[in-house]
Order: C-alpha cells, then structure tokens, then sequence
C-alpha cells in the first residue's frame, strides 16, 4: 500500500508541477508579450526611444527568467526568442518601422510557441 | 563535457531509484507493462545525455511517471484478478496429456516450430509425454511431464505414488478462485471443511491453497 501512494503522490506532483508551469509559461510570455506590443505602439508613434526603453524592459524579463527558461524550455526555443529580441532592437534602433513590425511579429511568434508547446491540445499532444 | 558528466550521473541516480523502487521483478522476466516501461525509460533517459540543449527535466518527468504508473499498475494489478488479466494476460496451457491444443496454438500466435523449439529446451523429444506445456504471461514455456517420464528421485525408486498432474490454486491471497474451485469439481462447503481442519475459520485468512489431480492438499496461512 505505501508503494501506491508513493506512486499516487508523484503522479500528484508531477501534475501539479505541470499546471504550475503552464501557468507560469503563460503569465510570463503573456508579460513580455504586451510590454512589446506597447513598444511597438511607441514607435508607430515615432517615440524610439521610449520603444526602445520598453523593448529593453521585455528583454529584461526574459534574460531575469533565464533560471526557469533554461530548466523548464528547449534551450533551441530559448536561442531562437533571444535571438529574435535582437532582430527586434536592431530595427528600433534604425528606426525602421516596417523592419519592427516584422520582427516584432517574428518575436511574439516565438513567444507564443512556447507557451502553445506547454498547453495541453490536440495539436500539442499528438 | 562537465555537464554531459553531471547529467550522466543524475540520469543514473534517477534510474537506479526508479528500479530499486519497482522492485526485483523488473530484473527477472519482464510483463507486458514492465518491458514496456523498461524499454521507454532507457529510451527517455538517454536523450538529455545526447543533447544538452534538452532540458535534463524532459528526462527526470518522464522517468518519475512511469515509475508512479507501473507502481501503481503492480500494486492494483497485485490486488484484483480481473484487472491482472487483463492487463497481463492469462497463462495459456498449449499441451494437455500430449495432445497439442491447436486453438491456443493460434490464439497466442504461436507456431510449431517455437513450441518444438521450447520443448527442445526443455530437453523434451516425445510430445505425448508431456502432461501440461504452458505458456506463461512473460512468455515463458513450463512444461510438465508424465509420471512415468519424470526424472527419478529416491521417494519415486521407493514407491510409485499416484500422479499427482497440476496443483489448481484455489485460494489466492485470500481469495477464493471459484472457477478453479468448479474445476476440480468442489465447491465452497468442501473447501470450509478443509479450512476448518486446518483450525482456519474464514478464507481471507489463507494465503495461499492449492490441490492437485491427487487430492494433496498445500496450505499456507497469512501471517500476522
């Protein structure tokens, strides 16, 4: 009976592990996410710099979750969101607003696949 | 290559937890879900120690889950017959008094040639000497002989005892196997009176009891 509900109790860990990872993969690309979209609200608006600040503000939160990323997610995930970040300041920096716009796409695309691999659907599972 | 080394040696300290913890069957033959869960936790355990750029948790999740399924699977399966044979399977008898049941020749898929294969193994030549082939549920074949073509031994030099064929497990931790039970043509009133010879007053107190085509009776009480 103790070895039942040892296995019960990991069984029980492990799920709960799991939503709290779901729920932290969610909250944090849903963070960083929104602080980029109003970046790039900033540089429709021509303000570059204040793009820029907050741009660096959604890179600050991800290299801060660089603890978690890196246990948690594919570090190949992890290198092609780092370097889409890149691609993203190198056109706010230019100035250029049609270059932002694509790699800002390009970004939150990565940004939302990780957390599409941790969510529980069809398409995730099979 | 240090963090291929640390990963090598937690994987390891994963695994032999993992093993120690399914206990000594998983070193022996193998059920269906145990090769399965062995087969699956090698394979999953391997791929962090190829590609550092996985996560060593895509290993150490997949293993402590299994581990929690077959825990749980044993452990269920341990306590209700049904579900043991449907999960396992039951042992399929192949040969009966030297005749070969073509039935469950086909039923468990398995050819002439495996069957003369295990009776060569088993060091048996003539078919119509062997008294029960069976195929257990890890695919081991046993094979019981004939009296008369059973290897001597000095109880059998003194006195030629009657064949005594297969034990029937009639009580099973406890439990009473009414089908066996029908088939050695008994029913539950014979089988009180010989758990009262025995000073035992219910069958749940029985551990295990078995009889064979000669009436011997083999008793063991639960302990305490």
């Amino acid at each position: 009976m103790k070895k039942e509900l040892f296995a019960v109790t990991i069984l029980i860990l492990l799920s709960g592990l799991s939503a709290w990872n779901l729920n932290h993969v969610k909250s944090l690309t849903g963070e960083i996410s929104e602080t980029l979209k109003l970046s790039y609200a900033m540089a429709e608006a021509d303000d570059w710099e204040g793009a820029a600040e907050l741009a660096n503000s959604a890179e600050q939160k991800w290299s801060d979750s660089g603890g978690y990323t890196q246990i948690f997610i594919r570090h190949s995930e992890i290198d092609l969101t780092t370097d889409a970040f890149g691609d993203y300041f190198s056109e706010i920096y230019k100035s250029d607003i049609g270059g932002a716009k694509g790699a800002l796409k390009k970004l939150l695309g990565h940004l939302e696949n990780i957390y599409e691999m941790e969510r529980i659907t069809l398409k995730s599972v099979f | 290559m240090a963090i291929i080394l640390l990963r090598t040696i937690i994987v390891f300290i994963c695994l032999v937890f993992s093993m120690r913890l399914s206990g000594k069957r998983q070193l022996s033959e193998l059920e269906i879900s145990e090769l399965i869960i062995a087969v699956l936790i090698s394979d999953v355990a391997s791929l962090p120690l190829q590609d550092v750029g996985i996560p060593l948790l895509n290993a150490i999740v997949p293993i402590l889950a299994l581990l929690g399924c077959e825990l749980l699977i044993s452990g269920i399966t341990l306590k209700n017959v049904k579900l043991r044979g449907l999960i396992f399977g039951r042992p399929s008898v192949l040969i009966k008094d030297g005749k070969i049941d073509q039935q469950a020749m086909r039923k468990n898929r398995f050819s002439l040639d495996e069957l003369s294969e295990s009776l060569r193994s088993n060091n048996v030549t003539d078919i119509n000497k062997v008294r029960y082939a069976i195929l257990e549920t890890d695919g081991d074949m046993n094979i019981i002989l004939n009296s008369e073509a059973q290897p001597l031994t000095p109880e059998s030099l003194e006195s030629s005892g009657p064949d005594c064929g297969m034990p029937h497990i009639i009580i099973n931790d406890g439990r009473v196997l009414d089908n066996n039970l029908a088939l050695i043509g008994r029913d539950l009133r014979w089988l009180d009176t010989e758990l009262k010879k025995r000073n035992i007053s219910s069958s749940k107190d029985v551990y295990f009891l078995s009889i064979d085509d000669a009436g011997n009776i083999y008793f063991a009480e639960k302990e305490r």
